[in-house]
């Protein structure tokens, strides 16, 4: 096999879709050229990262529907029973409610979405571990909220809103953009009386709040959570969830998502 | 009707996950994802005969899925980020040279690899032709088989591996082309 053919078959050759022997030429070849393994690993990371980014937020498929459905199905065949319709007639009425039933099953159970792969708790930190841990760079280092904040909102399309935190030893040095489950985020990192805190803003339908308590701070219910040694403070704002995320006390990471401020100075 | 009921919610069990995904794809919203899940099950239910002799598979929940996506583009009723080309023939894409080598992409270390993707590929992805971006998106979102994706856009798995090959090419070629404009490699001078 060439450098050509094997161009032409790498793709192929990755999904695992190719025919054994072409799949051996490929290998071999592979061995032997190390522009073309190098292409071929290129295009594996690529791939890889492809399925993350494709990978979004799953409703669960729970055992629940399965229950909601088959209860409301058997009022409707004993209805069925006790009239004595034409069988033609009450199979198409049954057919027709079935298909309600269902689709109302669905929309039920997606509003009690907890599907635990998409964890506010876990994105949120593991996204804060992989800023503090392989040195990632900020994208725009500032101090200006308003500044900050309409970046990430070109660089996301989220309506981003940075808070103006109650606590003055609290300063924002800037932020980045980044990806959770495959949707854009923005990232926002504060310094908190010395120890980074980072400000996380992501659509509400990305996450779950699995593992979370709710909190209630001057009237206003929050969700906490704790991971790997992190405290998360979240909130909701319109169609976004802002998640609050450091190695410090609930009640400290509280200014940065509290109602207040938010408001306009 | 109750055992009906429940052999239909096997089929669909198993792809739950990766209908989805396409459909987020397909529509960019939590929101109409939902629904569009919702219309395709829905369609999925009456068209669902146990006593017929045919198979209920993944590709028929994406060939019904990719149906709704076209209504619902014609009628314009809902936003549809990826459009489906129902009568597309797509052979002048199927014509380029898969030999020619690859656009280069900056020697970047695994880390900084995956933060450029990061990135970069939803962005790159966006910049694809909608016949591309979908024969990706039916393999890394809906995790269908080339065998799966030829049931689906109704073609031979031939034109689905060259498509397929056409369609990461032009990712690279966008990837290649982000990395040109921020100077990480200097372009090609004749």
């Amino acid at each position: 096999m060439n450098c050509g053919e094997a161009r032409e078959y790498v793709f192929a050759f990755l999904d695992s879709e190719l025919e054994t022997p072409l799949s051996i030429d490929l290998q071999l070849h592979l061995d032997g050229c190390p522009d073309c393994a190098r292409e071929a690993e290129i295009e594996r990371a690529i791939h890889k990262r492809l399925d993350h980014v494709m990978d979004g937020a799953v409703p669960v498929f729970a055992g629940r529907l399965d229950g909601y459905v088959f209860s409301e199905r058997q009022s409707v065949i004993a209805v069925n029973r006790v009239v004595g319709h034409s069988r033609v007639r009450w199979n198409r009425i049954a057919a027709v409610a079935a298909s309600v039933v269902i689709v109302a099953g669905l929309a039920l159970w997606y509003s009690l979405a907890t599907g635990p792969g998409n964890a506010l708790t876990q994105l949120a930190v593991g996204d804060f571990e992989h800023f503090l841990h392989e040195g990632r760079k900020l994208q725009i280092e500032s101090g200006d909220r308003h500044r900050v904040a309409s970046w990430l909102a070109e660089k996301t399309s989220l309506a981003v809103v940075l808070p103006t935190p109650s606590d003055s030893a609290c300063k924002l040095l800037g932020g980045r953009k980044c990806t959770l489950a495959g949707r854009p985020a923005a990232f926002a990192v504060y310094d908190m009386h010395g120890t980074q805190v980072s400000l996380l803003a992501v659509d509400i339908s990305v996450v779950s709040f699995k593992d979370m308590r709710e909190v209630s701070h001057r009237g206003v219910t929050h969700l906490v959570g704790r991971r790997n040694g992190f405290t998360i403070v979240a909130s909701r704002r319109d169609s976004l969830v802002y998640a609050a995320v450091g190695k410090l006390p609930e009640k400290e990471l509280l200014c940065l998502v509290t109602e207040s401020s938010y408001e306009s100075h | 009707m109750e055992q009906t009921a429940t052999d239909f919610l096997m089929h669909v069990r198993p792809h739950w996950g990766g209908l989805h995904r396409a459909a987020g794809r397909y529509t960019g919203s939590g929101g109409d994802a939902r629904d569009l899940v919702q219309e395709t099950l829905l369609r999925a239910w009456r068209s669902y005969n146990p006593g017929e002799e045919r198979s209920y598979n993944r590709a028929w929940l994406f060939v019904i899925m990719r149906s709704v996506v076209a209504d619902w583009q014609r009628k314009a009723r809902r936003r549809v980020t990826l459009v489906v080309g129902m009568d597309t023939e797509l052979t002048d894409l199927a014509s380029a040279d898969l030999t020619e080598p690859f656009s280069p992409l900056p020697s970047f270390d695994e880390c900084r690899f995956r933060d450029f993707l990061d990135d970069r590929l939803v962005e790159a992805l966006d910049r694809l032709e909608p016949a591309f971006r979908e024969i990706v998106m039916l393999s890394a979102a809906g995790d269908l088989t080339y065998r799966e994706i030829a049931q689906v856009l109704d073609c031979p798995v031939g034109t689905v591996m060259s498509r397929m090959a056409r369609a990461r090419r032009s990712l690279r070629e966008a990837l290649s082309s982000f990395a040109t404009q921020a100077g990480w490699i200097r372009g090609v001078q004749s």
